[in-house]
């Protein structure tokens, strides 16, 4: 509990709860926006998960996260970056061993810090999708769409699943972001790393091998944000994805209690 | 005899640290006693900094075994709450003020927070506390990781190289703030190349060269022990180089140091017959000699001894 409520007065900084913690509701306030604005009457239209979906669906139980969900596809990067930056930079700038002079047990300090920047996501998160269903619910009006089937059990349900959902995926992302911010123990190497094997890397072979999606962490780890994809089902990505993430973890952990603090 | 009044803090037997083919740590024998100033002593890169991460559970032994206020150093947990340290420079969050950073400390330690305005005022930064820490000087980081190094009211403070990077002002503030600390009967070990600074403060020293012990004992001890040093001066300075030379031909280490030559007379067994053997080789080599004194050794003195001798 020391760790977490350290971490927390860490993260607590105004500035550093602007950074961390407002991306989030900011990017699905974005993209509620767009998706609103693009939403169309056409009969044949994009995945309700996309940026154009058809009235129809917004009028649905679906249409009330679906601002939020078309943000999703900026979660994974921005949780990786966040919680490799929490990590790395306790080396680069040699807090860690000001910290472990303090709490010695380093499996309860990681544990604490993973904790504490987990909670801020999850609260990031939660304040993405309010903002996210009052500016849905603000601008649909003026597409003419009638949004009682948001309110209904459905709706609530799917506001609830979608919210748990980005979550999971934070957490598989945020455990790779700690192994691989512990292990290479440099903010620059470890996010020039992550962010080319997750943006372009896995991408550009996904192109070439579709079933890229169901093997790979990245692609794994946006299936479960998704609640599935044609692809890759719900069930695949959380227990492949979770496997991979608590593969990482373990890797980090032990790289992180037993490797010497010497810089 | 200090050593026997007081029980160990710090023990160490044959602590070793190796880093593939290098060891930093060579099998260190040693020990500091409780409520002294020890100053730890080594020229950079004699392991003085590898063996302090070693008592403080960051650097995992080779070998050896040691003990930190009683207790084993394979179990950090159980002696840290009661060590305060600052290794090499400060390192706290640069965006967060003094107090914050402290504030995460105290949070992480179970700490009362009270404690921040104490040590805040022990270190004199209490009307800066609430600054960001990348606006201090060096001066006052390091005043800073003295506080942090107080906040859980420690028996055993450890410092490394406390005034690194210091300008002269900062190092005697930082010495009257190591005296200041050090009177309220906590234990000090504080390392430093710095010779004069731990001479004037320490009353305990362990000095260490190339990873292994070559001296411990009270520092007055150390400075008894023939550690006089004879000051040479000639009459034109051109000569200063082939004095040392002759110096050294009798078996003295001689240093030139300015306009002079210093001789260490440490191993010298009858300082008379030496001083006329330097005069007379001198005489021998159309040397004027100007200048001999012998003046009181210094720690740097002994140290060179030590060190040459080892």
């Amino acid at each position: 509990m020391n760790a977490y409520r350290s971490e927390l007065v860490k993260l607590g900084r105004r500035t550093t709860l602007l950074a961390a913690g407002a991306v989030l509701p900011f990017l699905a306030l974005l993209a509620t926006t767009l998706v609103i604005l693009n939403a169309t009457d056409r009969a044949v239209v994009a995945a309700a998960d996309g940026f154009e979906p058809s009235l129809a669906q917004l009028g649905s139980s679906l249409g009330i996260t679906a601002g939020f969900r078309a943000s999703k596809g900026f979660l994974g990067i921005l949780v990786f970056t966040l919680f490799l930056t929490s990590f790395s930079s306790e080396y680069v700038q040699g807090t860690l061993r000001t910290m472990l002079l303090r709490e010695p047990r380093r499996g309860r300090l990681l544990l604490g810090k993973l904790a504490a920047v987990l909670s801020l996501v999850a609260g990031s998160l939660l304040l993405a999708e309010v903002l996210s269903i009052g500016l849905s619910a603000a601008l649909v009006d003026n597409r003419g769409v009638g949004i009682s089937a948001w309110w209904t059990g459905a709706g609530l349900q799917q506001a609830g699943g979608d919210y748990l959902n980005a979550l999971l995926a934070a957490t598989l992302f945020g455990a790779m972001g700690t192994a691989v911010g512990v292990l290479v123990r440099s903010t620059s190497v470890g996010l020039a790393l992550g962010l080319a094997w997750l943006l372009p890397l896995e991408h550009i072979i996904q192109n070439a091998w579709a079933d890229a999606a169901r093997w790979f962490p990245g692609l794994l780890f946006d299936a479960v944000a998704s609640g599935g994809t044609v692809t890759t089902t719900y069930g695949r990505g959380l227990v492949l994805g979770g496997a991979v993430a608590v593969a990482l973890l373990a890797a980090g952990a032990t790289s992180f209690v037993r490797r010497d603090v010497s810089g | 005899m200090l050593e026997l009044m007081t029980e160990p803090v710090v023990v160490t037997h044959s602590l070793t640290k190796r880093y593939g083919q290098r060891t930093a740590v060579d099998g260190l024998d040693m020990h500091v006693p409780a409520g002294v100033v020890a100053g730890f002593i080594g020229a950079n890169g004699a392991g003085k900094t590898t063996t302090l991460r070693m008592l403080l559970g960051l650097v995992r032994p080779s070998a050896g075994t040691a003990t930190v206020l009683g207790h084993d150093l394979g179990d950090p947990s159980s002696y840290l709450r009661k060590v305060g340290a600052l290794i090499e420079s400060p390192a706290f969050y640069p965006g967060l003020s003094g107090e914050r950073n402290l504030k995460v400390q105290t949070s992480l330690g179970g700490i009362p927070e009270r404690r921040i305005p104490e040590v805040l005022e022990v270190v004199g930064l209490a009307d800066r506390g609430g600054d960001a820490y990348k606006s201090y000087s060096l001066g006052m980081k390091q005043r800073l990781g003295i506080a942090s190094a107080l906040l859980g009211e420690p028996e055993l403070l450890v410092l490394d190289e406390p005034t690194n990077g210091l300008d002269p002002t900062g190092i005697r503030d930082m010495r009257e703030l190591l005296r200041q600390v050090a009177d309220t009967g906590l234990t000090v070990l504080v390392s430093s190349h710095q010779l004069v600074e731990l001479e004037q403060v320490c009353d305990w020293l362990v000095m260490v060269d190339a990873g292994r012990q070559v001296f411990q004992g009270t520092t007055s001890q150390l400075l008894a022990a023939g550690s006089d040093r004879l000051v040479l001066a000639t009459e034109h300075s051109r000569d200063l180089d082939r004095l040392v030379a002759i110096v050294q031909a009798l078996g003295a280490l001689a240093s030139r140091q300015g306009r002079k030559v210093h001789v260490p007379l440490g191993g010298v067994d009858d300082v008379t017959t030496f001083l006329a053997g330097v005069n007379r080789a001198a005489m021998g080599e159309a040397i004027v000699l100007v200048e001999i004194a012998v003046t009181a050794g210094t720690l740097e003195d002994r140290y060179a001894s030590l060190v040459g001798a080892a």
